[in-house]
C-alpha cells in the first residue's frame, strides 16, 4: 500500500474485452504520476508508426499524487498518439472525474483495442465493466453524463465522454467533462471514438491514504490561504478568466486585428455564477444559463476563439458557439482557428463562397461561424474536409493557403499568435517551436515575457507593476539575466522555456493546477509540491528532485516524438514568422530573425541534454537519467508522415 | 448566553468541495470526501440550481439521538455537536433514517455512525471555505443577520421600483 497514490493501474482491452491490472508502484517511482507516467505507458506500449486511430492504437488517463487530496487538485491527463498531428497528444482537463478515478482505486487507466459496437467503462471501486453506448451514441457531451447517470442510477457518478465529433472522428475532437471541462488539444476524443468507446464513468469511496495527514493538511491550508490572499487569484477569483485575458492580452489583440473590446465587458452583461474543479479555492470558470442559449461553463480559451479569433463581438453568438463546443465535444481551439484561417483566406480572396458550400466566411457572420461548425462535427461538404485538420485542409485548398496558417506540426497555434504577434515574444516563438505536442500551452513563458512589460503600456494599475518586477526577478533567478523577461531578448529563453515546461510537467504529473502555479505569480509553487509530496507520500522530496523528475518526463517525450519522426527541422515555425518585420502597430519593425531563432533551438537542445545538432537526446543523457534502454529506438527514427 | 454555530450561506457556495478535502483529512487521516462529515449535493442537469453543502444541523431536539437504540449517540456538552459512543454503536443506521437531512451516515470500513463534531469548535470546513458560505458565529448574530438580509431584499425591491 503505497501513500497518495490509488496503488492501480487498469488496462483494458476493448476489443477483446479484458480488464487487467497492474500495481501503480512499478512506474511512480521512475516517473511520479500523471503526465509522466502516462507517457512511459504510451511509450512502452505503442509501436512507432501506428495509426492513432487504428484498433492498436492507445489512450492513456492519468491521475497523478497530490490529485483529489488537496486544493487545486482536479486534473486528469490524458496522453496518446495525436491524430491531429502524428506525434505525442496529450491534454488535461479538470473537475471532479481524477479524484473520483483515486477514489475508486485507479491512478490511471489505459485502453486499447476497438469496440465492436459503442460502449461505455463504468468503474464502481472494484467493479469494472464495459456497457452497451449504442442508446447514447449520437448524443452531445452534456446529455450523455446525465443519460449515463440515470441509466446506472447513481447520480454521484463521474462522466468523461466524448459527443458527436469524437465519434465522428473529427481530428480536434475533446474528452468532456461537466459543464465545463475539456481535454480540448490534440484530439483525445478522436482517439475514443476511434475505438467505439462513448465514455467512462466513475464512482469511488475508497480515499487516498496519507503518510502525515496532520502535516499534509496543514500545508494545504496554508496553500488554501496563500491562494486566497493573492492578488492575481482574487482577481481570478472574481472576475473570472475574461478579465483575465483583457489584461494579459490587450496589447496584443490590438496588433491583431484592431483593438477588441473587453471580453469582460461583453460577458458580465449575462451575471456568470463562479464554478471550476475540485477542491479549488479560485473557481475560476464562468457558469452561465442564459435564456434562449442554455447553461454552461466557460473560461479560457473558449472566450477568446469564439471572440477575438473570429471576430465575433455579438455575446449571445459567442456565447452559444463556446457551449455548443463542449456539448459537440470539439477542440474550440483548433475549430476556431480553422475558421479564422478560412476568413483570412476569404478576406484575401484566396477563396470564394463556392469553396465553401455557398457560404461566404465573412469575419463575425453567423453563418461562417455557427454553420461551418455544424459542417465540421457532422463531416457535411466542405466540413468533411476540415475536419481532418489543418494541414489536410491546406492540401486540398492549396494556392497559397498555408502562408495563412498558423500552425504547427498541424496543431493551430493557441491565444493570439499569428506572423503579427508571434515574433514579439521570443520565448513563446521558441516554446512554440519545441514543444512536444506542438502547440506552446506546454511552456508558458507568455506571462513572464507579457507581465513585464505590461507597466510600460500602462495596463492595469498597481498590480501590473508587482507583476512585472516579480516577473522580473523571477527571469533572473531562473536564467540569470533579467533580459530573459524582455520579450524582445534571444537572451536567457532557452533556459526560460525549459524551467517553464518543467513546470508544466511537474503540474500535469502531480495533477495540480498549472493555473495557479507561479509563473503568473499564483502561489502553487514547486515547494508546495515538493511539501505536500513528502508529507503525503512519506518520501522526503526535495524541489531539486521534483525537476529531476520533469527533465526525465520531457526527455522521454521527446524521444517519443524522435521515434515517430520528428526532426529538428519540425521544430520550426510557418515561414511567415521568420525574418519578416512586422508592417503594422506599434511595434512595426520588430522581426523574428531566423539564424538567432536557430541559436537559440540549438541551446535549448544542449540545456535539454540533447544533441544541439539533430535535437535527438544524446547517449549520456539517457543514461544519466535512467532511460538508457530506450537509446537504440532513437537510431533509426521513422519518418514524420 | 449565546452560542456559536455552524452557518450556510447557499448563495455563496461555490461547489468547490473544499471542505469534504479538509473535513476528511482532519477526522479520517485520509483524503476522501466519502468520509467528510459535510458534503455538497449538486443538481448535474440545471446549471441555475446552486450546490447545496449537507452537513449536522446540530437539532436542539435530534432524532438521531433519540432514535438510536442503544443510546450511542450523546450530545458534547462543549461543542453541543453529536457525539457517536463507538463502544455502544451498533451500525444499524436507524439515526441515517432518522436524520431529516441525510446528515449522519454509518462508515462500512468501521461498522460506526458518523457525523459533525465541530472539531472542537474549531471546524476545519469552514477555515478552507474559499466565498465564506460556511461560517462560525454566535448565534445571535445569525438571528439578527437573517432579519437583515430580509430587509435588504425589500430594500433593493422599493429602489428598483423607484428606477
Amino acid at each position: 500500500m503505497s501513500y497518495l497514490y490509488a496503488g492501480t493501474i487498469l488496462f483494458i482491452d476493448l476489443g477483446q474485452r479484458k480488464i487487467s491490472m497492474e500495481p501503480t508502484s512499478s512506474y511512480s517511482r521512475a516517473y511520479l504520476g500523471g503526465r509522466g507516467i502516462n507517457i512511459r505507458l504510451l511509450y512502452d506500449h505503442m509501436s512507432p508508426g501506428v495509426d492513432p486511430l487504428a484498433p492498436s492504437s492507445f489512450i492513456v488517463f492519468g491521475v497523478g499524487p497530490l490529485g483529489g487530496s488537496t486544493v487545486s487538485s482536479g486534473r486528469t491527463e490524458i496522453t496518446a498518439k495525436s491524430p491531429e498531428s502524428g506525434i505525442l497528444g496529450m491534454s488535461n482537463f479538470g473537475g471532479n472525474f481524477g479524484g473520483e478515478l483515486k477514489y475508486a482505486g485507479y491512478d490511471h487507466i489505459v485502453i486499447t483495442g476497438k469496440a465492436d459496437r459503442p460502449v461505455y467503462i463504468w468503474i464502481n471501486n472494484d467493479q469494472v465493466n464495459i456497457k452497451d453506448a449504442s442508446k447514447i451514441w449520437g448524443k452531445d457531451t452534456y446529455e450523455t453524463q446525465n443519460l449515463i447517470r440515470q441509466e446506472l442510477n447513481d447520480p454521484e457518478a463521474k462522466v468523461a465522454c466524448i459527443g458527436p465529433a469524437g465519434e465522428n472522428l473529427v481530428r480536434f475532437a475533446s474528452i468532456q467533462s461537466e459543464l465545463g471541462n475539456g481535454a480540448g488539444r490534440t484530439g483525445m476524443g478522436t482517439v475514443m471514438g476511434s475505438k467505439n468507446l462513448k465514455a467512462i464513468a466513475v464512482r469511488g469511496t475508497k480515499g487516498v491514504k496519507l503518510a502525515d495527514s496532520v502535516e499534509y493538511l496543514t500545508i494545504a491550508e496554508n496553500l488554501q490561504q496563500a491562494l486566497r490572499e493573492n492578488p492575481q487569484c482574487q482577481e481570478l477569483a472574481r472576475y473570472g478568466t475574461s478579465r483575465n485575458q483583457d489584461n494579459m492580452f490587450n496589447f496584443i489583440w490590438d496588433q491583431a486585428k484592431g483593438k477588441p473590446p473587453s471580453q469582460y465587458a461583453i460577458f458580465t452583461k449575462y451575471k456568470p455564477k463562479r464554478a471550476g474543479c475540485f477542491g479549488c479555492p479560485i473557481q475560476c470558470m464562468d457558469l452561465y444559463d442564459v435564456p434562449g442559449i442554455g447553461s454552461g461553463v466557460i473560461s479560457c480559451a473558449l472566450y477568446f476563439e469564439f471572440a477575438n479569433t473570429v471576430l465575433c463581438y455579438d455575446a449571445a453568438l459567442s456565447l452559444e458557439c463556446a457551449i455548443v463546443c463542449q456539448r459537440y465535444g470539439i477542440d474550440c481551439i483548433s475549430a476556431a482557428k480553422i475558421l479564422a484561417w478560412l476568413m483570412e483566406l476569404y478576406e484575401k480572396g484566396v477563396i470564394t463562397p463556392t469553396d465553401t458550400d455557398g457560404i461566404p466566411m465573412k469575419w463575425g457572420s453567423r453563418a461562417a461561424i455557427r454553420g461551418m461548425l455544424d459542417k465540421i462535427v457532422y463531416r457535411q461538404g466542405i466540413g468533411d474536409i476540415l475536419a481532418n485538420g489543418i494541414l489536410h485542409a491546406i492540401k486540398k485548398i492549396g494556392a497559397g493557403s498555408e502562408e495563412y496558417a498558423n500552425q504547427v506540426k498541424g496543431i493551430p497555434m493557441v491565444e493570439v499568435w499569428s506572423p503579427d504577434t508571434l515574433p514579439l515574444l521570443k520565448g513563446m516563438a521558441l516554446a512554440t517551436a519545441v514543444s512536444s505536442r506542438g502547440d506552446s500551452m506546454t511552456a508558458r513563458t507568455a506571462e513572464i515575457e507579457i507581465g513585464a512589460e505590461l507597466v510600460p503600456l500602462g495596463l492595469n494599475g498597481e498590480a501590473a507593476g508587482e507583476l512585472a518586477k516579480s516577473v522580473r526577478e523571477q527571469a533572473k533567478m531562473i536564467t540569470g539575466t533579467e533580459k530573459a523577461a524582455m520579450r524582445q531578448e534571444y537572451e536567457g529563453k532557452p533556459a526560460l522555456v525549459a524551467y517553464s515546461e518543467d513546470l508544466a510537467i511537474l503540474a500535469d504529473s502531480l495533477s495540480t493546477c498549472k493555473n495557479m502555479g507561479p509563473f503568473v505569480g499564483r502561489p502553487f509553487s514547486p515547494e508546495y509540491q515538493a511539501t505536500l509530496f513528502s508529507a503525503g507520500s512519506g518520501v522526503k522530496t526535495s524541489v531539486d528532485i521534483l525537476f529531476e523528475f520533469a527533465k526525465k518526463v520531457r526527455t522521454l517525450e521527446r524521444s517519443y516524438d524522435i521515434r515517430e519522426g520528428l526532426t529538428r527541422e519540425t521544430d520550426t515555425l510557418p515561414k511567415q514568422f521568420m525574418d519578416k518585420p512586422i508592417e503594422k502597430g506599434r511595434f512595426t519593425g520588430e522581426v523574428l530573425e531566423s539564424d538567432k531563432f536557430e541559436k537559440m533551438k540549438s541551446e535549448y537542445y544542449a540545456l535539454r541534454g540533447w544533441d544541439a545538432v539533430t535535437g535527438i537526446p544524446t547517449k549520456e543523457t539517457l543514461e544519466r537519467l535512467g532511460l538508457s534502454e530506450i537509446a537504440q529506438d532513437l537510431v533509426k527514427p521513422a519518418k514524420l508522415t | 448566553m449565546s452560542e456559536p454555530v455552524l452557518v450556510i450561506d447557499f448563495d455563496k457556495c461555490t461547489g468547490c468541495r473544499a471542505c469534504e478535502i479538509a473535513c476528511s483529512l482532519a477526522n479520517c487521516g485520509e483524503a476522501n470526501p466519502e468520509k467528510s462529515r459535510i458534503r455538497i449535493v449538486k443538481v448535474n442537469e440545471i446549471a441555475k440550481i446552486i450546490p447545496v453543502p449537507v452537513v449536522c444541523m446540530h437539532c436542539e431536539n435530534p432524532p438521531c439521538e433519540t432514535v438510536c437504540p442503544m443510546s450511542a449517540i450523546f450530545t458534547d456538552p462543549s461543542t453541543k455537536s453529536r457525539r457517536i459512543n463507538e463502544e455502544k454503536c451498533i451500525g444499524c443506521s436507524a439515526c441515517v433514517y432518522a436524520c431529516p437531512f441525510g446528515a449522519i451516515v454509518v462508515d462500512r470500513s468501521t461498522g460506526y455512525a458518523f457525523t459533525c463534531n465541530l472539531c472542537n469548535s474549531d471546524p476545519v470546513c469552514v477555515k478552507f471555505c474559499p466565498t465564506e458560505a460556511l461560517r462560525y458565529i454566535n448565534s445571535d448574530e445569525v438571528s439578527m443577520r437573517l432579519k437583515r438580509t430580509r430587509l435588504n431584499k425589500y430594500v433593493d425591491f422599493i429602489k428598483a421600483e423607484a428606477k
